[in-house]
C-alpha cells in the first residue's frame, strides 16, 4: 500500500473522509455522496450502477476506472472526484461540525477541494477487505473451504480455468488492462481509446474478484448480471479479434457445467462479510 | 639563457606535466574501476522483435507465430575475469519487453577494468530466490506461481499467437516455472573472449533469441503443446524440462 509522506492516515483523517464519503453535500445540488453509488452491502458497489468499480483495495491501485483514463495517486483520484465528478461546492461544506472536522485532521478548519480529497483518500485506504473464507483457507483453515468451492479453486489456478494470471496476488487482480473477447469491434474501446494505442483496443482494467459475488452486474459494461453468465461467457463465448488476450483461449475455455458450477462457487467464497459489516466503514451519521 | 631557450623549457615541463598527469589517473597498484550495465534485447530470427497481433516469425517446426508479452527473471549474475576473479550480483532482476526501464540493468558493485572472460546468470530463479512472497509489490509480484503448482514465481512468461494446424490462430504461453520440488531454472554462461572492460561504464549486451526456445535439441511443433484442451505448460514437467534443454542456446552475449 502507497502512502504519500504530505498524507499520513490519522484517526481524524479518516474520520473526516467516512463522513465526506457518506455526505449528500458533496454534490452541488446536495443529493449525492460517493456512497449513494457505493453501498457498503454491496461490497461499495451498486447493482443499479452498471459501469462502476467497486471500492474495494484501491489502496494498491494507481490507475482508476475501468479504462485507466485516470492514473495516478489515490489522493490525485480522489481530488478528481471532488472537482470533476462532484464538483463540491466546497460552500457547502463549510459548516462547523464539518470545519471542526477539517481542523482535526489538518490542524485547520480551513475547508479546500485538497483537504477533502486527502481525507477521501484516508477513508478509502482503510476499505480493506482480506477476511474471505478464502482469505481463512490461504491462512491454513482446511475446512474453510467446500468440495465443490475447492475444486473450483483448482480450477482458477490451472491453465485451463485460467483465471488467476490476471486476476493475480490477494488483491485478486493485476490491475492491468486486457481484451478478454468481450466484442467482435473493438475499434477505439476500453484502453486503446486513452493511449490512442491500436493493440489496447478492447481492453479493460481487471476487476478484483473480491466480494464478486456482491457486485453485479459484471463487465466494462454491465452486460451480465450473474455470475454464472459470466462463467458461461468465458467458457463459450469468447469472440476473436486481433488484441484478444493470449491468456484467454480462443474459443473459450469449453468448461463442463460441474466445473462453471464448482468456479462460482469459489467465488462466491470470496465474499468478505466483515468487510460489508463493518461498523467502521459504515455511514457515521 | 635566451627566452626561446626559456619558453622551450617552460612548454617541455607543462607537457611533462600533463602527460604525468594525464597517463594514469590512478595511484599505483590500484586498478581502474567500471560499472557495468547489462542491457537485454529480444530477437527472433536474428532481428528485434516487435509485439504484436500477427504472425510474422517462423520457427523451426515451420510454425508461423508472432509474440505479444514477454517477461522473465535472470539472477545471480557473475562476471568472470581474465584472471580467473569473479564479481558476484547475487539478487534477481525483472525484465518486460514492455517496459524499457528493466531492459537495462546496472550492476551495484565496482568491477575492475580488465578484460572479460565470460558472464553467467542464472535464467530464472534459483530456489533459495524462488520463494513465495518475497515480491510484495510491483510487476514481479504479478509473476507469483499459483502455489497449488508449487509457489514462488514464473521463470518466463512468453505469449504470442500461432497459426494452427486448422489454419486459425491460436495463443500459446511459453511460462516456466519450478514445478513443486522440481527446479527448472538454469545455469547460462555466455562467453565474452577476453574483451577488455572499458574504464568508467561498460555495456554488455544479453540477447535473448526468442526461437531457439522452439529449436534444439528439441524442435517444438507448437500444435503439440498449445491446444484447446490444454492451452498451456505451466503443469507440464515433460515440457518445461525440454524448455529448459533448449534454453542452453538462447541467449547471446554482444562485448563492447
Amino acid at each position: 500500500m502507497f502512502v504519500p509522506e504530505d498524507n499520513p492516515s490519522t484517526r481524524a483523517g479518516v474520520a473526516l473522509g467516512r463522513q465526506l464519503y457518506y455526505d449528500v453535500r458533496m454534490s452541488p445540488e446536495g443529493q449525492r455522496a460517493c456512497a449513494s453509488c457505493h453501498l457498503q452491502e454491496y461490497a461499495f458497489s451498486s447493482p443499479a450502477v452498471r459501469r462502476g468499480l467497486p471500492h474495494i483495495n484501491l489502496a494498491w491501485s494507481t490507475s482508476f476506472l475501468w479504462d485507466g483514463r485516470f492514473e495516478g495517486t489515490l489522493e490525485e483520484a480522489m481530488l478528481m472526484e471532488v472537482e470533476e465528478f462532484f464538483v463540491t461546492d466546497l460552500e457547502r461544506l463549510r459548516v462547523p461540525e464539518l470545519e471542526r472536522m477539517f481542523d482535526a485532521a489538518f490542524g485547520t478548519p480551513e475547508v479546500t477541494a485538497e483537504r477533502a480529497a486527502y481525507a477521501l483518500a484516508q477513508f478509502q485506504r482503510t476499505l480493506v477487505s482480506d477476511d474471505s473464507r478464502f482469505d481463512h483457507y490461504l491462512d491454513g483453515d482446511d475446512s474453510a473451504l467446500s468440495e465443490s468451492e475447492l475444486r473450483g479453486m483448482s480450477l482458477f489456478y490451472s491453465e485451463r480455468g485460467e483465471c488467476f494470471h490476471c486476476h493475480a496476488t490477494r488483491l485478486l487482480t493485476d490491475n492491468r488492462f486486457h481484451n478478454i473477447g468481450l466484442d467482435a469491434e473493438v475499434t477505439g474501446t476500453g484502453r486503446g481509446a486513452v493511449t490512442g494505442q491500436a493493440r489496447e483496443d478492447g481492453q479493460w482494467k481487471t476487476p478484483t474478484l473480491r466480494n464478486v459475488a456482491l457486485t453485479a452486474p459484471y463487465m466494462h459494461d454491465g452486460r451480465f448480471q450473474t455470475l454464472e453468465e459470466v462463467v458461461e461467457f468465458y467458457s463459450e463465448g469468447v469472440v476473436y479479434t486481433d488484441t484478444l488476450d493470449t491468456l484467454i483461449t480462443i474459443g473459450g475455455f469449453r468448461l463442463s457445467a460441474r466445473e462453471q458450477a464448482d468456479l462460482v462457487a469459489f467465488l462466491h467464497s470470496l465474499s468478505d462479510e466483515t468487510f460489508t459489516t463493518d461498523p467502521n466503514l459504515s455511514d457515521p451519521n | 639563457m635566451s627566452k626561446r631557450s626559456i619558453f622551450t623549457k617552460c612548454i617541455a615541463l607543462v607537457a611533462l606535466l600533463t602527460l604525468w598527469a594525464c597517463g594514469d589517473d590512478h595511484e599505483p597498484g590500484v586498478t581502474a574501476q567500471t560499472t557495468v550495465t547489462i542491457d537485454f534485447e529480444h530477437f527472433v530470427n536474428g532481428a528485434p522483435v516487435t509485439l504484436g497481433s500477427e504472425t510474422p516469425y517462423t520457427n523451426a517446426a515451420g510454425n508461423s507465430f508472432g509474440v505479444t508479452l514477454l517477461r522473465y527473471f535472470i539472477s545471480d549474475v557473475v562476471l568472470h575475469l581474465e584472471g580467473g576473479d569473479t564479481i558476484a550480483v547475487p539478487g534477481a532482476h525483472y525484465v518486460d519487453h514492455d517496459d524499457p526501464a528493466t531492459r537495462s540493468y546496472v550492476l551495484d558493485v565496482e568491477v575492475p577494468a580488465e578484460r572479460l572472460a565470460s558472464v553467467s546468470f542464472v535464467m530464472g530463479l534459483p530456489p533459495a530466490l524462488n520463494v513465495s512472497g518475497s515480491f510484495s509489490t510491483g510487476p514481479e509480484a504479478l509473476m507469483e506461481w499459483p502455489e497449488m503448482m508449487g509457489g514462488g514465481y514464473h521463470f518466463m512468461k512468453f505469449e504470442g499467437r500461432y497459426i494452427n494446424d486448422a489454419s486459425e490462430p491460436f495463443n500459446f504461453r511459453a511460462h516456466t516455472g519450478g514445478l513443486h520440488d522440481v527446479d527448472y531454472s538454469f545455469d547460462v554462461v555466455l562467453d565474452a573472449g577476453n574483451r577488455p572492460l572499458p574504464e568508467g561504464a561498460a555495456t554488455l549486451t544479453v540477447v535473448m533469441n526468442l526461437e531457439q526456445w522452439f529449436t534444439a535439441p528439441h524442435e517444438w511443433d507448437l500444435n503439440d503443446y498449445f491446444t484447446a484442451a490444454m492451452p498451456g505448460i505451466m503443469a507440464n514437467a515433460a515440457a518445461q524440462e525440454s524448455l529448459q534443454d533448449n534454453g542452453a542456446t538462447v541467449f547471446s552475449l554482444e562485448t563492447p
